[in-house]
């Protein structure tokens, strides 16, 4: 058993992303991840193409993976307090401080339980993976 | 374009967003007017490092939101 453990702790360690790495991955997967909610929900090419009224969703996909309008408003919600915690962990890095990643991960989780209520196609599928990416550890 | 410059445009994204402004047309016709020198593939490439703004982000996500 105290093998495993020594195994487990080397592959662990190895695999280690320094909290750069994981703030960097963070920031892109949470961004690429709002691109993807925009395509499916306007069929926008990224969120800065959304309509001027960004409140409901016009695609037909929305409507076929039960993306409503309330989800999109709390998505957007949860993703936004994600985006501003990861600013804060990004801050306490530059500072040389230890980052608090408890809160982003609750986050995270949240929009995660979201992603959860839609229909599973691939490219909601893509958006759950990449938000899981945003999960900084 | 330097790090203060996408700063910039950032700021002036998130002052746009915030009011229910369609940006992304504009945002990109401004960066080719400042910067006319750009290739294509650099002004495409300045756009994605605005993109990379958690400013520019969280505020889109917020005016999604109805928060903003």
């Amino acid at each position: 058993m105290k093998k495993y453990l020594v195994l487990f702790a080397i592959v662990a360690f190895g695999c280690a992303k320094t909290p750069l790495q994981v703030a960097t991955a963070a920031h892109d997967s949470l961004g690429l991840a709002q691109d993807i909610e925009a395509q499916l929900c306007w069929d926008a090419p990224d969120a800065l193409h959304g309509p001027a009224v960004k409140t409901s969703c016009t695609s037909s996909t929305a409507k076929d993976i039960g993306l409503t309008d309330a989800r999109h408003r709390l998505f957007n919600e949860k993703l936004a307090s994600a985006i501003n915690l990861h600013k804060q962990v990004t801050a306490q890095l530059d500072a040389g401080k230890t980052p608090d990643y408890l809160a982003l991960n609750a986050a995270i989780v949240d929009v995660l339980s979201l992603i959860g209520q839609l229909q599973q196609t691939p490219k909601v599928q893509q958006m759950k993976t990449l938000v899981q990416q945003g999960g900084a550890k | 374009m330097t790090p203060q410059e996408v700063q910039a445009w950032a700021d002036v994204a998130v002052r746009l967003a915030g009011v229910g402004i369609q940006v992304a047309n504009l945002i990109h016709g401004w960066i080719v007017q400042a910067h006319p020198t750009l290739t294509p593939e650099e002004t495409h490439a300045a756009y994605q490092a605005l993109m990379a703004n958690d400013d520019v982000r969280e505020a889109l996500a917020k005016q999604a939101a109805g928060l903003a």
